[in-house]
Protein backbone atom coordinates (compact mmCIF):
# COMPACT_ATOMS: atom_id res chain seq x y z
CA UNK A 1 0.00 0.00 0.00
CA UNK A 2 1.74 3.19 -0.85
CA UNK A 3 2.85 5.76 2.14
CA UNK A 4 -0.30 8.34 2.75
CA UNK A 5 1.34 11.87 1.11
CA UNK A 6 2.16 9.60 -2.15
CA UNK A 7 -1.66 8.93 -2.12
CA UNK A 8 -2.64 12.96 -1.75
CA UNK A 9 -0.28 13.39 -3.79
CA UNK A 10 -1.88 11.46 -6.83
CA UNK A 11 -5.47 12.08 -5.41
CA UNK A 12 -4.48 16.02 -5.45
CA UNK A 13 -2.68 15.58 -8.84
CA UNK A 14 -5.79 14.11 -10.36
CA UNK A 15 -8.45 16.25 -9.10
CA UNK A 16 -6.48 19.92 -10.23
CA UNK A 17 -6.34 17.77 -13.98
CA UNK A 18 -10.17 17.49 -13.85
CA UNK A 19 -12.29 17.39 -11.08
CA UNK A 20 -11.49 20.89 -9.68
CA UNK A 21 -9.46 21.98 -12.77
CA UNK A 22 -9.29 25.36 -12.49
CA UNK A 23 -10.70 27.08 -15.51
CA UNK A 24 -13.70 25.30 -16.07
CA UNK A 25 -14.87 24.11 -12.73
CA UNK A 26 -12.63 27.33 -10.54
CA UNK A 27 -13.40 29.37 -13.47
CA UNK A 28 -9.99 31.16 -12.38
CA UNK A 29 -7.10 32.55 -14.67
CA UNK A 30 -9.29 34.11 -17.33
CA UNK A 31 -7.67 37.18 -17.82
CA UNK A 32 -4.12 35.11 -19.08
CA UNK A 33 -6.84 32.56 -20.71
CA UNK A 34 -8.27 35.93 -22.95
CA UNK A 35 -4.82 37.36 -23.31
CA UNK A 36 -2.49 34.90 -24.77
CA UNK A 37 -4.54 32.05 -26.15
CA UNK A 38 -4.96 33.91 -30.11
CA UNK A 39 -1.31 32.05 -30.74
CA UNK A 40 -0.35 27.95 -29.62
CA UNK A 41 2.99 29.37 -29.16
CA UNK A 42 2.72 31.94 -26.46
CA UNK A 43 0.42 29.87 -24.95
CA UNK A 44 2.85 26.85 -24.23
CA UNK A 45 4.96 29.55 -23.27
CA UNK A 46 2.57 31.13 -20.94
CA UNK A 47 1.50 27.81 -19.51
CA UNK A 48 5.07 26.69 -18.68
CA UNK A 49 5.71 29.46 -16.60
CA UNK A 50 2.52 29.08 -14.69
CA UNK A 51 3.66 25.22 -14.03
CA UNK A 52 6.72 26.55 -13.08
CA UNK A 53 5.42 28.93 -10.55
CA UNK A 54 2.28 27.01 -9.10
CA UNK A 55 4.76 24.26 -8.33
CA UNK A 56 7.40 25.60 -6.81
CA UNK A 57 5.64 28.40 -5.35
CA UNK A 58 3.47 25.02 -3.54
CA UNK A 59 6.25 23.92 -2.60
CA UNK A 60 8.18 26.32 -1.14
CA UNK A 61 5.15 27.56 0.85
CA UNK A 62 4.06 24.26 1.79
CA UNK A 63 7.93 23.76 3.47
CA UNK A 64 7.50 26.93 5.30
CA UNK A 65 4.10 26.67 6.29
CA UNK A 66 4.75 25.83 9.74
CA UNK A 67 6.78 28.90 10.49
CA UNK A 68 4.80 31.71 8.72
CA UNK A 69 3.05 33.33 10.81
CA UNK A 70 -0.92 33.67 9.54
CA UNK A 71 -1.30 37.06 9.80
CA UNK A 72 1.56 37.27 7.16
CA UNK A 73 0.92 34.42 5.07
CA UNK A 74 -0.69 36.30 1.87
CA UNK A 75 2.61 38.65 1.67
CA UNK A 76 4.83 35.44 2.22
CA UNK A 77 3.15 33.89 -0.33
CA UNK A 78 2.80 36.90 -3.00
CA UNK A 79 6.85 37.25 -2.46
CA UNK A 80 7.47 33.48 -3.55
CA UNK A 81 5.71 33.69 -6.35
CA UNK A 82 7.07 36.80 -7.34
CA UNK A 83 10.03 35.61 -7.03
CA UNK A 84 9.40 32.33 -9.14
CA UNK A 85 8.28 34.69 -11.63
CA UNK A 86 10.87 37.13 -11.92
CA UNK A 87 13.46 33.75 -12.33
CA UNK A 88 11.68 32.72 -15.36
CA UNK A 89 11.20 36.39 -16.59
CA UNK A 90 15.29 36.46 -16.23
CA UNK A 91 16.03 33.63 -17.23
CA UNK A 92 14.10 33.75 -20.51
CA UNK A 93 15.74 37.34 -21.32
CA UNK A 94 19.24 35.63 -21.07
CA UNK A 95 18.56 32.16 -22.93
CA UNK A 96 15.61 33.13 -25.14
CA UNK A 97 15.44 36.70 -25.58
CA UNK A 98 13.05 36.60 -28.86
CA UNK A 99 10.60 34.91 -27.31
CA UNK A 100 10.68 36.73 -24.13
CA UNK A 101 10.32 39.86 -26.34
CA UNK A 102 6.85 38.65 -27.96
CA UNK A 103 5.02 37.41 -24.58
CA UNK A 104 7.16 39.69 -21.93
CA UNK A 105 4.12 41.96 -21.09
CA UNK A 106 2.22 37.93 -20.33
CA UNK A 107 4.55 36.89 -18.03
CA UNK A 108 4.58 39.39 -15.63
CA UNK A 109 1.20 38.41 -15.45
CA UNK A 110 1.85 35.15 -14.13
CA UNK A 111 2.40 36.85 -10.48
CA UNK A 112 -1.16 38.12 -10.31
CA UNK A 113 -3.01 34.79 -11.71
CA UNK A 114 -5.35 33.79 -9.15
CA UNK A 115 -4.31 29.84 -9.90
CA UNK A 116 -1.45 30.45 -8.08
CA UNK A 117 -1.90 32.22 -4.87
CA UNK A 118 -5.39 30.39 -4.83
CA UNK A 119 -3.62 26.74 -4.67
CA UNK A 120 -1.05 28.39 -2.07
CA UNK A 121 -4.35 29.30 -0.23
CA UNK A 122 -6.21 26.56 -0.64
CA UNK A 123 -3.91 23.78 -0.15
CA UNK A 124 -0.20 24.55 0.26
CA UNK A 125 -0.76 25.96 3.15
CA UNK A 126 -2.05 23.43 5.28
CA UNK A 127 -1.22 19.89 3.41
CA UNK A 128 2.28 18.05 2.99
CA UNK A 129 4.99 19.15 1.06
CA UNK A 130 4.85 16.09 -1.64
CA UNK A 131 1.10 16.65 -1.97
CA UNK A 132 1.13 19.98 -2.45
CA UNK A 133 3.79 20.08 -5.42
CA UNK A 134 1.30 17.63 -6.69
CA UNK A 135 -1.09 19.87 -6.73
CA UNK A 136 0.91 22.97 -7.57
CA UNK A 137 1.70 20.97 -10.66
CA UNK A 138 -2.16 19.61 -11.32
CA UNK A 139 -3.08 23.11 -11.43
CA UNK A 140 -0.63 24.16 -13.77
CA UNK A 141 -0.77 21.61 -15.94
CA UNK A 142 -4.64 21.15 -15.61
CA UNK A 143 -4.51 24.90 -16.42
CA UNK A 144 -2.44 24.11 -19.46
CA UNK A 145 -4.57 21.89 -21.41
CA UNK A 146 -7.29 23.70 -21.79
CA UNK A 147 -5.64 26.71 -22.57
CA UNK A 148 -3.91 24.86 -25.22
CA UNK A 149 -7.06 23.36 -26.50
CA UNK A 150 -8.22 26.55 -27.14
CA UNK A 151 -5.60 28.65 -28.24
CA UNK A 152 -5.75 25.51 -30.85
CA UNK A 153 -9.68 26.55 -32.14
CA UNK A 154 -8.77 30.22 -32.12
CA UNK A 155 -5.09 29.97 -33.95
CA UNK A 156 -6.81 27.70 -36.55
CA UNK A 157 -10.00 29.40 -37.15
CA UNK A 158 -8.10 32.67 -36.65
CA UNK A 159 -4.87 32.61 -38.72
CA UNK A 160 -5.54 29.19 -40.06
CA UNK A 161 -2.10 27.88 -38.66
CA UNK A 162 -1.28 25.68 -36.03
CA UNK A 163 2.16 26.94 -33.93
CA UNK A 164 2.38 29.32 -36.85
CA UNK A 165 2.62 26.85 -39.28
CA UNK A 166 -0.64 26.61 -42.27
CA UNK A 167 -2.81 24.12 -41.35
CA UNK A 168 -5.16 22.53 -44.09
CA UNK A 169 -8.58 23.73 -44.17
CA UNK A 170 -12.21 22.37 -45.37
CA UNK A 171 -13.57 25.80 -45.26
CA UNK A 172 -13.49 28.27 -47.19
CA UNK A 173 -9.87 30.48 -46.76
CA UNK A 174 -11.27 33.15 -45.03
CA UNK A 175 -9.76 34.04 -41.63
CA UNK A 176 -11.91 34.74 -38.91
CA UNK A 177 -10.52 37.93 -37.37
CA UNK A 178 -12.57 37.82 -34.66
CA UNK A 179 -10.77 34.55 -32.83
CA UNK A 180 -8.20 36.24 -32.26
CA UNK A 181 -9.32 38.97 -30.88
CA UNK A 182 -10.82 39.43 -27.22
CA UNK A 183 -14.55 38.49 -27.88
CA UNK A 184 -12.92 35.36 -29.75
CA UNK A 185 -11.57 33.73 -26.73
CA UNK A 186 -15.05 34.73 -24.82
CA UNK A 187 -16.75 32.39 -27.06
CA UNK A 188 -13.86 29.52 -27.24
CA UNK A 189 -13.74 29.87 -23.39
CA UNK A 190 -17.51 29.65 -22.84
CA UNK A 191 -17.93 26.22 -25.46
CA UNK A 192 -14.84 25.01 -23.61
CA UNK A 193 -16.76 24.94 -20.32
CA UNK A 194 -20.18 23.54 -21.70
CA UNK A 195 -18.24 20.82 -23.15
CA UNK A 196 -15.98 19.72 -20.49
CA UNK A 197 -19.04 20.39 -17.80
CA UNK A 198 -21.43 18.61 -20.22
CA UNK A 199 -19.04 15.94 -20.55
CA UNK A 200 -18.94 15.30 -16.97
CA UNK A 201 -22.56 15.52 -16.06
CA UNK A 202 -22.81 12.38 -18.58
CA UNK A 203 -20.14 10.50 -16.92
CA UNK A 204 -21.53 11.20 -13.52
CA UNK A 205 -25.17 10.56 -14.74
CA UNK A 206 -23.71 7.06 -16.23
CA UNK A 207 -22.25 6.30 -13.15
CA UNK A 208 -25.15 6.87 -10.79
CA UNK A 209 -26.81 5.20 -13.08
CA UNK A 210 -24.39 1.99 -12.87
CA UNK A 211 -24.65 1.73 -9.12
CA UNK B 1 9.42 22.17 17.58
CA UNK B 2 7.11 23.94 18.72
CA UNK B 3 6.39 28.13 17.65
CA UNK B 4 4.42 30.52 18.69
CA UNK B 5 3.88 31.95 15.75
CA UNK B 6 1.68 34.32 16.52
CA UNK B 7 4.43 36.78 18.32
CA UNK B 8 4.74 40.01 16.96
CA UNK B 9 8.15 39.93 17.05
CA UNK B 10 8.31 36.57 15.65
CA UNK B 11 6.22 37.95 12.62
CA UNK B 12 8.48 41.04 12.53
CA UNK B 13 11.76 39.19 12.26
CA UNK B 14 10.05 36.35 10.04
CA UNK B 15 8.85 39.05 8.06
CA UNK B 16 12.01 40.46 8.18
CA UNK B 17 14.36 37.30 7.31
CA UNK B 18 11.50 35.79 4.27
CA UNK B 19 12.05 39.43 2.49
CA UNK B 20 15.85 39.93 2.91
CA UNK B 21 16.20 35.90 1.77
CA UNK B 22 13.96 36.39 -1.51
CA UNK B 23 15.14 40.00 -2.32
CA UNK B 24 18.56 38.75 -1.66
CA UNK B 25 18.06 36.00 -4.42
CA UNK B 26 16.68 38.25 -6.66
CA UNK B 27 19.19 40.88 -6.41
CA UNK B 28 21.87 37.95 -6.33
CA UNK B 29 20.17 36.77 -9.80
CA UNK B 30 19.74 39.64 -11.48
CA UNK B 31 23.59 40.88 -10.78
CA UNK B 32 24.07 37.87 -12.46
CA UNK B 33 22.59 38.14 -15.33
CA UNK B 34 22.97 41.41 -16.19
CA UNK B 35 25.52 41.27 -18.40
CA UNK B 36 24.33 38.50 -20.49
CA UNK B 37 20.91 40.20 -20.72
CA UNK B 38 22.88 43.55 -22.17
CA UNK B 39 24.78 41.61 -24.54
CA UNK B 40 21.50 39.94 -25.39
CA UNK B 41 19.86 43.84 -26.34
CA UNK B 42 23.31 45.10 -28.20
CA UNK B 43 23.10 41.91 -30.11
CA UNK B 44 19.69 42.62 -31.00
CA UNK B 45 19.39 46.22 -31.91
CA UNK B 46 22.88 45.63 -33.74
CA UNK B 47 21.41 42.85 -36.03
CA UNK B 48 18.62 45.12 -36.42
CA UNK B 49 20.43 48.24 -37.56
CA UNK B 50 23.25 45.59 -39.60
CA UNK B 51 19.80 43.84 -41.50
CA UNK B 52 18.55 47.19 -42.51
CA UNK B 53 21.43 48.39 -43.67
CA UNK B 54 22.59 46.22 -45.30
CA UNK B 55 20.17 43.48 -46.67
CA UNK B 56 21.83 43.52 -49.99
CA UNK B 57 24.92 41.81 -48.86
CA UNK B 58 26.13 41.89 -52.39
CA UNK B 59 25.98 45.42 -52.76
CA UNK B 60 27.26 46.02 -49.38
CA UNK B 61 30.45 43.67 -50.18
CA UNK B 62 29.64 41.29 -47.38
CA UNK B 63 30.01 37.41 -47.57
CA UNK B 64 26.97 36.36 -46.90
CA UNK B 65 23.16 38.13 -45.67
CA UNK B 66 22.97 39.91 -42.14
CA UNK B 67 20.06 37.34 -41.44
CA UNK B 68 22.54 33.93 -41.79
CA UNK B 69 25.44 35.73 -39.69
CA UNK B 70 26.12 34.45 -36.50
CA UNK B 71 26.25 36.79 -33.11
CA UNK B 72 29.75 37.52 -33.22
CA UNK B 73 29.40 38.08 -37.39
CA UNK B 74 26.76 40.87 -36.42
CA UNK B 75 28.89 42.70 -34.09
CA UNK B 76 31.83 42.91 -36.22
CA UNK B 77 29.99 44.06 -39.00
CA UNK B 78 28.52 46.88 -36.61
CA UNK B 79 32.00 47.71 -35.66
CA UNK B 80 33.77 47.40 -39.16
CA UNK B 81 30.89 49.12 -41.22
CA UNK B 82 28.33 51.23 -39.09
CA UNK B 83 29.07 54.71 -37.87
CA UNK B 84 27.36 56.47 -35.29
CA UNK B 85 26.94 60.11 -35.40
CA UNK B 86 24.14 62.96 -34.51
CA UNK B 87 22.24 65.81 -36.42
CA UNK B 88 21.00 68.60 -34.89
CA UNK B 89 18.06 70.34 -35.97
CA UNK B 90 18.57 73.83 -36.45
CA UNK B 91 15.24 74.90 -35.72
CA UNK B 92 14.62 73.07 -32.25
CA UNK B 93 18.28 72.06 -31.24
CA UNK B 94 16.84 68.16 -31.19
CA UNK B 95 19.50 65.79 -31.58
CA UNK B 96 18.93 62.88 -33.98
CA UNK B 97 21.03 60.10 -33.43
CA UNK B 98 22.45 58.74 -37.35
CA UNK B 99 23.42 55.79 -38.21
CA UNK B 100 25.58 55.38 -41.89
CA UNK B 101 26.46 51.90 -42.93
CA UNK B 102 29.67 51.49 -45.58
CA UNK B 103 31.02 49.34 -48.36
CA UNK B 104 34.46 49.30 -46.73
CA UNK B 105 35.41 49.23 -42.98
CA UNK B 106 35.91 52.41 -40.98
CA UNK B 107 39.13 52.86 -39.53
CA UNK B 108 39.79 53.12 -35.69
CA UNK B 109 42.16 52.94 -33.36
CA UNK B 110 41.38 50.86 -30.25
CA UNK B 111 37.89 51.69 -29.57
CA UNK B 112 37.76 55.32 -31.33
CA UNK B 113 37.03 55.39 -34.70
CA UNK B 114 40.20 57.77 -36.65
CA UNK B 115 38.57 57.87 -40.28
CA UNK B 116 35.35 56.86 -41.86
CA UNK B 117 35.02 55.93 -45.77
CA UNK B 118 34.49 57.99 -48.61
CA UNK B 119 30.65 59.20 -49.22
CA UNK B 120 30.26 57.07 -52.48
CA UNK B 121 30.61 54.49 -50.08
CA UNK B 122 27.77 54.29 -48.29
CA UNK B 123 25.45 52.21 -48.81
CA UNK B 124 22.67 53.58 -46.57
CA UNK B 125 21.49 56.01 -43.55
CA UNK B 126 19.32 54.60 -40.32
CA UNK B 127 17.55 56.31 -37.82
CA UNK B 128 15.24 56.10 -34.61
CA UNK B 129 11.80 56.08 -35.17
CA UNK B 130 9.64 55.88 -32.10
CA UNK B 131 5.93 56.49 -31.08
CA UNK B 132 2.97 55.65 -29.01
CA UNK B 133 1.43 52.40 -30.55
CA UNK B 134 -2.65 51.29 -29.69
CA UNK B 135 -1.05 49.69 -26.61
CA UNK B 136 2.30 50.45 -25.79
CA UNK B 137 5.08 52.81 -27.23
CA UNK B 138 6.78 51.37 -30.27
CA UNK B 139 10.76 51.49 -31.23
CA UNK B 140 12.56 50.95 -34.27
CA UNK B 141 14.33 51.91 -37.41
CA UNK B 142 13.85 53.10 -40.65
CA UNK B 143 16.96 52.79 -43.06
CA UNK B 144 16.83 54.99 -46.44
CA UNK B 145 19.39 54.38 -49.55
CA UNK B 146 22.11 56.99 -49.67
CA UNK B 147 20.35 59.52 -51.42
CA UNK B 148 18.27 59.56 -49.34
CA UNK B 149 15.12 59.07 -51.12
CA UNK B 150 13.78 55.69 -50.81
CA UNK B 151 13.25 52.95 -48.32
CA UNK B 152 15.78 50.19 -47.40
CA UNK B 153 13.92 48.53 -44.89
CA UNK B 154 12.26 49.08 -41.35
CA UNK B 155 12.72 47.24 -37.93
CA UNK B 156 10.55 47.34 -34.49
CA UNK B 157 12.76 46.89 -31.46
CA UNK B 158 9.75 46.97 -29.09
CA UNK B 159 6.89 47.24 -29.34
CA UNK B 160 3.55 45.67 -27.47
CA UNK B 161 1.04 45.56 -29.68
CA UNK B 162 -2.11 43.02 -30.21
CA UNK B 163 -0.52 39.69 -30.81
CA UNK B 164 -1.74 38.16 -34.23
CA UNK B 165 -2.96 41.92 -35.47
CA UNK B 166 -0.86 44.59 -34.58
CA UNK B 167 1.96 43.04 -33.26
CA UNK B 168 2.32 41.96 -37.14
CA UNK B 169 3.95 45.53 -37.73
CA UNK B 170 7.42 43.32 -36.82
CA UNK B 171 6.52 40.28 -39.46
CA UNK B 172 8.10 40.05 -43.17
CA UNK B 173 4.61 40.80 -45.06
CA UNK B 174 4.55 44.20 -43.16
CA UNK B 175 8.43 44.88 -43.44
CA UNK B 176 9.07 43.55 -46.86
CA UNK B 177 6.95 46.41 -48.16
CA UNK B 178 9.97 48.67 -47.03
CA UNK B 179 12.38 46.85 -48.64
CA UNK B 180 14.41 48.41 -51.50
CA UNK B 181 12.80 46.02 -54.06
CA UNK B 182 9.50 48.12 -53.55
CA UNK B 183 10.85 51.70 -54.29
CA UNK B 184 9.15 52.99 -51.27
CA UNK B 185 9.87 56.89 -51.81
CA UNK B 186 10.16 58.41 -47.99
CA UNK B 187 11.96 61.44 -49.52
CA UNK B 188 9.83 65.20 -48.74
CA UNK B 189 7.08 64.88 -50.62
CA UNK B 190 6.71 67.59 -53.31
CA UNK B 191 2.37 67.36 -52.87
CA UNK B 192 0.73 66.01 -50.05
CA UNK B 193 1.47 66.10 -46.62
CA UNK B 194 3.16 62.85 -45.84
CA UNK B 195 6.12 61.01 -46.49
CA UNK B 196 4.64 58.18 -46.36
CA UNK B 197 0.78 56.42 -46.41
CA UNK B 198 0.01 53.61 -44.18
CA UNK B 199 -3.37 52.97 -45.21
CA UNK B 200 -6.69 50.43 -46.56
CA UNK B 201 -6.01 50.95 -49.74
CA UNK B 202 -5.40 48.97 -52.73
CA UNK B 203 -1.99 49.89 -53.81
CA UNK B 204 -3.33 49.45 -58.21
CA UNK B 205 -6.34 51.59 -56.78
CA UNK B 206 -4.07 54.72 -56.34
CA UNK B 207 -4.30 57.02 -59.10
CA UNK B 208 -0.67 58.50 -60.69
CA UNK B 209 -1.77 61.84 -59.47
CA UNK B 210 -2.01 60.91 -55.86
CA UNK B 211 0.44 61.87 -53.39
CA UNK B 212 -0.25 58.41 -51.86
CA UNK B 213 1.38 57.51 -55.34
CA UNK B 214 4.69 55.61 -54.69
CA UNK B 215 4.74 56.19 -50.91
CA UNK B 216 1.78 53.60 -49.86
CA UNK B 217 2.39 50.86 -47.82
CA UNK B 218 -0.64 48.23 -47.25
CA UNK B 219 -2.14 48.64 -43.55
CA UNK B 220 -2.25 45.53 -41.46
CA UNK B 221 -6.05 44.10 -41.29
CA UNK B 222 -7.82 44.24 -38.00
CA UNK B 223 -5.38 46.66 -36.64
CA UNK B 224 -5.85 50.59 -38.27
CA UNK B 225 -5.13 51.96 -34.60
CA UNK B 226 -1.30 50.30 -34.64
CA UNK B 227 -1.08 51.04 -38.59
CA UNK B 228 -2.44 54.81 -38.16
CA UNK B 229 0.20 54.94 -35.16
CA UNK B 230 3.03 53.85 -37.11
CA UNK B 231 1.96 56.41 -39.89
CA UNK B 232 2.01 59.17 -37.65
CA UNK B 233 5.47 58.83 -35.50
CA UNK B 234 6.94 57.67 -38.56
CA UNK B 235 5.97 60.53 -40.66
CA UNK B 236 6.51 62.36 -37.92
CA UNK B 237 10.39 61.58 -37.39
CA UNK B 238 11.26 61.36 -41.25
CA UNK B 239 10.01 65.35 -40.98
CA UNK B 240 12.58 65.67 -38.64
CA UNK B 241 15.16 64.22 -39.89
CA UNK B 242 14.61 65.49 -42.96
CA UNK B 243 15.18 68.83 -41.57
CA UNK B 244 18.33 68.03 -39.85
CA UNK B 245 19.84 66.11 -43.08
CA UNK B 246 19.17 69.24 -45.03
CA UNK B 247 20.80 71.56 -42.26
CA UNK B 248 24.16 69.15 -42.44
CA UNK B 249 23.95 68.77 -45.93
CA UNK B 250 23.29 65.20 -46.37
CA UNK B 251 20.04 65.84 -48.43
CA UNK B 252 21.00 67.25 -52.05
CA UNK B 253 18.43 67.07 -53.63
CA UNK B 254 14.16 67.50 -53.34
CA UNK B 255 12.41 70.53 -53.01
CA UNK B 256 13.32 73.15 -50.26
CA UNK B 257 11.25 74.70 -47.91
CA UNK B 258 11.32 77.77 -45.46
CA UNK B 259 11.18 75.33 -43.08
CA UNK B 260 14.30 73.75 -43.92
CA UNK B 261 16.27 76.03 -44.91
CA UNK B 262 20.22 74.79 -44.42
CA UNK B 263 22.03 75.77 -41.96
CA UNK B 264 25.74 75.22 -40.83
CA UNK B 265 26.04 71.53 -40.59
CA UNK B 266 27.18 70.19 -36.49
CA UNK B 267 27.48 66.89 -37.63
CA UNK B 268 31.18 66.36 -35.99
CA UNK B 269 34.09 66.45 -38.70
CA UNK B 270 35.76 63.86 -36.99
CA UNK B 271 34.43 60.65 -36.02
CA UNK B 272 33.84 60.82 -32.01
CA UNK B 273 31.21 58.08 -30.99
CA UNK B 274 30.08 54.63 -32.57
CA UNK B 275 27.88 51.97 -30.03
Amino acid sequence: MPPQDALTSSVAFKAQLWDDNPIFRQVLGICSTLAVTNYMFNTMLMCIGLIWATTMSSLTVSLLREFTPKRVRIMVQVLIISVYVIVVSVAMQVWYPDIYRSISAYVGLIITNCIVLGRLEAFANKNPVVASTADGFGAGVGYSFILMAIATVREYLGFRTLFGYAAPTPFADQEWVIMIMPPGAFFVLALAVWVARGYDLKRQAAKESAS
Amino acid sequence: MNIDTAKPAYVIVYTAVISAIFTATIMTLNVVATPAIEQNELVFKNRALVEILFEDAGASNLPEPPGQMSEQEILAVFDNRVYRSTLTVPETGQVIDLWTGYRSDVTRRGDEVTAIPPVEDVVGYAIRINGVGFWEPIEGYVALGPELTYSRGVVFTRQGETPGLGAKITEEEFRNQWAPQRELRLDPPESGDKHVYISKRNREDIPPQSPEKNRHVDAITGATQTSIAVMKFVNDDLATFYRAARAAELLSQGPPSPQQAATPTDQPETPAENQ
